[in-house]
């Protein structure tokens, strides 16, 4: 009788339920929209202490206000069944915290009687808000893809808007110590969210911490990829009402290659990401001398500041003329390890997944014969064809890269340092050319053959599914292998017993054109509008702007305003993928229900 | 025993002969003739004095009594020589009495009133001759490298290295130039002419009297006829499916065991000879169509002699015809300065570049519609259509020429209008404008100071050289349907499509793996070249290296700052790029050809993440 009661109660709410559901999400969004504008002006504009105090007031109001919003929410919750637990849970954890916020508040504003000065609330509070908001769009965030958009589009707007954003923050008042252009901002914005690092600004004098920070926060979402980061985060919150078309959008931008790993493989890849930063920003806070810093905190956020940049491929640095500074470049152990964050994210997210299955595995396997005396389980071709390529380039790039600059520059660039730091720097060189983009040397005066060198790294640049760029490793793999298979007379391309597809073989050809056309046709426009500079310059400038590494002969500062906007144009369009960039406007696939007679062609 | 046993017999032992005194004949005569010819070309290349010429008529003589009485023994043996066709034993005969000429020429027996003015110009007569007789020995030859299995590629590879060595030898006589030319020199301008490439690093008009212009004017014909005819052969048996080899097999297997062995190649290639006739009768019609359309227009102009002006259209028509882009242009200036002379030689080199196919189609077209209206008007017949005459190949060429020319042009309109092509009216400037759009893709005529062209022009040019020309054409590149294919292929991708279909027909993957292969060897071995060049003439900026090598390479033409200006070495390095540009692509192509996978196994197919 009481279950009937209940099923009734529910029933008859139900219309209800949902209208004040849907209330409670759409106050939260407005309001988040509200919040972060204010915010914004809060971070952006130099306050007086008459401001101080309404700003004060105002994240009192949102505070309240997501206090009460989010209490409903929990009593809705408690009704809902077609909630999942994680997200009831989630929500729940949310409304502890804001709790804990206004306890605080009570603290705080106590402590503010006798400290007037130290506006700590802002520091604490308004992270946990944005946080709570930005969680809260993701969640929408699934929604608003419909399988009718074209992926790419998707892509290639959300890329764009984050540039913006991210321009928008840089053009605050308090993100820089002097006023900066707008196609500078736009720039270094663009930089910033491309993983690029090419700058016409100086990181560590031009901008202030919260400049910094938000280079930081860009290049970790451009490293990321943007949709990577929103959907996986859309995912987390969202719980399991995916529709199977989000899925396979999701799986497009994944790169993976079985459909129910999507989800699972976002929480590996943040996971992996999170823990490789820090670990790599412990490290570098071991290896760099304190001495080099004003403070701890400087000394911290150098750290951070690389670890990320260094992961993501950016090659950005706040300190001053970066890591050719006198005081870095001869730490070699500071730029092994460096060279080591690069290697890594710029191996890509399967990989480091399929390495997560492997030890996974075998620690698995290791557990079972220890404890449960089980036999080991041998599952077959566990690094697939596609990880092998990537390893095997990989590492033949990383070596031919170090020993030609070793050799090249032996007596140039590098002869300054010590045998062993020679080694570093040239492995260091190998390494940051593709496509991380730091220079432990001045690039301008290398020699000929390692300028090739370093063009032709750049250009080959990270594996696929990484935060690097360049036209990837697997697709200069398939180029060489099909000259190779073809010379050898082969129907088809076989690698490792496995027939590579000729859906693969056409893609990485369009792949390779575009990109050299691309690459041409913005070396043309620069040569124009930049007629003062040689073409080596340029040359190197666009293959570092398309491939997102970042390596420059020192000439983007003096560019114009058009060749900076060309560079603009070359970085998103590497960073999303020259024909991804280009299916965002022509994809129409059409489907032949015939099959055409074959032709060969003549040449 | 009766007669036809006897004849039998009879047949048992003088074919076996006759075939043993044709082989061995067949050396012997090369071998006299390489003799005669290195004493021509020592005849015309030295300076003669009264003793060398006694001493020149007595070794011309020897020869020609060697080649007499080898031809009569071998007349005698043709008349019993039942495997070898009638025509060859009719040339092989009028080749014996123009020899018996020759032999009364330069004995002089009998005073005949009728030749007597040859007496002293005996050399007109006998060069030419000992000419004919040295292609005809050399073509007789030819065929026993393929008898032997040396493939297609080493033919090709032996043929353009051969006539790049004589071409060199024949420059550097010294009665060849006015003042002598070096070695390094010689050979590039030869290759460059072999090779239809046009980078000169001498003033031609100036530097060379007019037996080294003959020598580079046979040399580019030579080049040029060679490429079409082996891009010609060499496309027609791809895109019909039948590899070379098996063509032979094919024949072979017709004809009965052993038979390859017994008959003359001239025979089994009938089909090979077939489309050089059609080749060689289309160029010398073009070519000739374009000497008396250049012959006209030059009329205003003044020249020494007659034979002068018909010498400048000759040649500027074979250069153009064959995208080689040398010009005797310091001799007059009609190629700058006369926009009719321009619009001509632009017609010729798109003609030259468009492909022999295409053109061929095209004059078939022509004279079926000729045809048609002369038995519309005399026979009062009807109109006869022919099936369609261009397959996927020629529509992809011409429509990527098409678009090409329209694209350069407007390039050349924003970034050259108001720069290089300030003089003249606007009729004028539009011609330069066509001239400059089509002549980077192979021939490499300049009408403008490549030095100030604007750098996007530059570039763009750079692309267009590398695109080139049209398949089984006489200009360089990776030619229009690899190119064509390649962006194709990246829009259809883009577009999120699996196959490729153009016109009608889905591409094959073979194609699209040889396109591929072809277009990354060539941008790997344009990085090599440039690379070297830069090593060793580290001075000069990198966009004039990259445009040299990009223009030997795609034997082209073009230079911004004169191939002289590079150091010896770097013009070795040029010298080899115009040679492995020309013959690279070729063999990379047949070599490809040629293998054939006897894997039969399937394995399972993998995707690759980009």
């Amino acid at each position: 009788m009481k279950t009937n009661f209940y099923q009734r109660f529910l029933e008859q709410t139900l219309f209800y339920r949902k209208r004040s559901s849907e209330f409670i999400s759409g106050t939260i969004l407005y309001l988040g929209i509200v919040f972060f504008l204010v915010f914004l002006y809060d971070l952006g504009f130099g306050q007086n202490i008459l401001e101080e105090q309404y700003l004060r007031n105002f994240y009192r109001i949102v505070k309240w206000f997501l206090v009460s919003v989010f209490l409903g929410r929990n009593l809705l919750n408690i009704f809902n069944d077609s909630k999942s637990l994680r997200i009831k849970i989630l929500d729940f954890f949310i409304l502890i915290i804001l709790i804990f916020l206004t306890q605080l508040y009570v603290q705080e504003s106590l402590f503010s009687l006798y400290l007037p000065s130290l506006p700590s609330y802002k520091y604490l509070v308004t992270p946990i808000f944005s946080l709570i908001f930005f969680i809260e769009f993701s969640r929408n965030a699934v929604s608003y893809y419909s399988p009718r958009l074209n992926p790419a589009l998707i892509l290639v707007l959300s890329f764009v808007l984050i540039v913006f954003i991210g321009t928008i923050l840089l053009s605050l008042p308090n993100s820089s110590y002097r006023h900066l252009s707008f196609i500078d901002t736009l720039f270094t914005a663009t930089g910033a969210v491309c993983v690029t690092g090419l700058t016409v600004i100086d990181i560590s004098k031009d901008l202030t911490l919260l400049g910094q920070i938000i280079i930081l926060i860009l290049i970790q979402i451009g490293g990321l990829g943007i949709m990577t980061f929103a959907s996986f985060i859309g995912f987390m919150f969202s719980g399991s009402n995916v529709s199977f078309q989000q899925r396979l959008l999701l799986r497009e931008i994944a790169n993976s290659q079985r459909m129910n790993d999507v989800i699972g493989a976002v929480y590996k890849i943040m996971a992996m990401m999170l823990t490789l930063e820090f670990i790599g920003a412990f490290m570098i806070y071991q290896l760099v001398p304190n001495n080099l810093f004003e403070n701890h905190f400087d000394h911290l956020f150098f750290s951070i500041f690389h670890s990320i940049s260094a992961f993501c491929n950016s090659g950005f640095s706040n300190f001053p003329e970066g890591l050719q500074h006198v005081d870095l470049r001869f730490q070699p152990l500071f730029l092994l390890n460096m060279s080591f964050l690069i290697i890594l994210g710029g191996i890509g997210f399967p990989i480091m997944l399929n390495f997560y299955e492997y030890i996974h595995l075998q620690l698995k396997n290791i557990w079972n014969y220890v404890i449960h005396k089980k036999r080991f389980v041998y599952v077959p071709y566990l690094f697939n064809l596609n990880s092998r390529i990537i390893l095997v380039v990989t590492g033949w790039l990383l070596l031919l890269g170090t020993i030609g600059v070793f050799v090249f520059e032996y007596n140039g660039v590098l002869s300054e340092f010590s045998l062993f730091e020679k080694i570093v720097v040239s492995f260091f060189t190998s390494a940051t050319t593709r496509t991380a983009g730091f220079s432990a040397v001045e690039l301008s005066s290398i020699h000929f053959p390692t300028y090739i060198l370093v063009v032709i790294l750049m250009w080959i640049g990270a594996s696929p599914g990484s935060t690097g760029g360049g036209i990837k490793t697997t697709t200069f793999a398939v180029m060489v292998l099909n000259f190779f298979s073809l010379s050898k007379g082969e129907n088809y391309l076989i690698v490792q017993n496995r027939r590579i597809t000729p859906y693969s073989i056409n893609k990485s050809f369009a792949i390779i054109t575009l990109s050299l056309l691309l690459i041409g046709m913005a070396v043309s426009l620069i040569s124009y509008f930049d007629p003062q500079f040689t073409l080596e310059q340029i040359v190197f400038e666009s293959f570092s702007a398309f491939s997102t590494a970042g390596l420059t002969q020192g000439i983007t500062k003096g560019l114009s305003g058009e060749s900076k906007t060309i560079l603009i144009i070359l970085m998103l369009i590497g960073r999303v993928g020259a024909i991804v960039f280009l299916s965002a406007f022509i994809r129409n696939p059409r489907t032949h229900l015939v099959k055409f007679p074959q032709q060969e062609i003549q040449f | 025993m009766n007669i036809s046993s006897i004849y039998q017999k009879w047949q048992n032992w003088i074919q076996p002969t006759c075939r043993f005194v044709v082989h061995l004949s067949d050396k012997i005569l090369l071998f006299l003739g390489i003799m005669a010819m290195l004493g021509v070309l020592y005849d015309i290349g030295f300076d003669d004095t009264e003793d060398n010429i006694e001493v020149f008529k007595s070794y011309f003589l020897i020869y020609i009594s060697a080649c007499l009485i080898i031809g009569v023994v071998r007349v005698f043996f043709n008349i019993f020589y039942v495997n070898k066709p009638l025509r060859q034993k009719m040339i092989e005969f009028a080749l014996l009495v123009l020899f018996a000429g020759g032999f009364e020429l330069l004995t002089q027996r009998q005073n005949w009133k009728g030749i007597a003015f040859l007496y002293d110009r005996y050399h007109y007569y006998i060069y030419p001759l000992f000419f004919l007789a040295f292609i005809y020995s050399i073509s007789k030859n030819i065929a026993s490298f393929y008898s032997k299995k040396a493939n297609a590629s080493f033919l090709l590879f032996s043929t353009f290295f051969l006539l790049s060595g004589l071409g060199t030898v024949g420059l550097l006589l010294p009665n060849s130039t006015y003042e002598g030319i070096g070695f390094i020199d010689a050979l590039l301008t030869s290759v460059s002419a072999v090779c239809t490439t046009g980078l000169t690093v001498v003033d031609t008009s100036g530097t060379f009297t007019s037996l080294g212009l003959w020598i580079i004017l046979l040399l580019m014909q030579f080049g040029g006829l060679g490429v079409m005819t082996f891009a010609g052969i060499l496309g027609r048996m791809f895109s019909s499916g039948v590899s070379f080899q098996q063509q032979m097999l094919l024949q072979d297997t017709i004809m009965g065991e052993k038979m390859s062995e017994k008959i003359d190649l001239g025979d089994k290639l009938s089909e090979v000879m077939g489309t050089i006739y059609k080749i060689v009768f289309v160029t010398l019609l073009v070519e000739g169509i374009g000497v008396f359309c250049l012959y006209l227009i030059s009329l205003d102009y003044t020249f020494d002699s007659f034979g002068d002006r018909i010498f400048y259209s000759l040649f500027h028509s074979i250069s153009s015809f064959c995208n080689v882009g040398m010009t005797l242009s310091s001799e007059g200036r009609i190629i700058e300065t006369n926009h009719w002379y321009q619009l001509i030689i632009s017609f010729l080199y798109i003609i030259g570049g468009i492909g022999f196919p295409i053109v061929f189609a095209f004059y078939s077209q022509i004279k079926n519609f000729i045809n048609n209206i002369y038995n519309k008007i005399i026979l009062k017949k009807h109109f006869s259509y022919p099936a369609h005459s261009f397959g996927v190949n020629p529509k992809l060429a011409i429509w990527t020429t098409f678009i090409l020319t329209i694209l350069s042009a407007i390039v050349i309109v924003i970034f050259e209008w108001g720069n290089t092509l300030t003089n003249g009216s606007i009729i004028e400037r539009s011609v330069g404008v066509f001239f400059l759009a089509t002549t980077p893709r192979g021939a490499g005529i300049s009408i403008v100071d490549m030095g100030l062209v604007a750098s996007p022009t530059a570039l763009f040019f750079m692309l267009m050289m590398w695109i080139g020309a049209s398949p089984a054409s006489t200009g360089g590149g990776i030619k229009t349907t690899t190119f064509a294919i390649a962006f194709l292929n990246m829009w259809n991708i883009a577009k999120g499509n699996d196959t490729l279909v153009i016109f009608g027909k889905e591409v094959g993957q073979e194609s699209m793996k040889r396109v591929y292969a072809v277009l990354s060897i060539s941008i790997v071995l344009m990085g090599l070249f440039t690379f070297l060049v830069y090593s060793l003439d580290g001075e000069l900026s990198l966009i004039n290296i990259v445009f040299e090598v990009f223009s030997a390479f795609n034997n082209c033409g073009l230079s911004l700052i004169g191939t002289g200006a590079f150091s010896a070495e770097s013009k070795i390095v040029l010298t080899i790029a115009m040679f492995g540009g020309r013959v690279g692509s070729l063999t990379l192509f047949t070599a490809l050809l040629y293998k054939k996978d006897k894997k039969k196994l399937k394995y399972p197919s993998q995707e690759i993440i980009f």
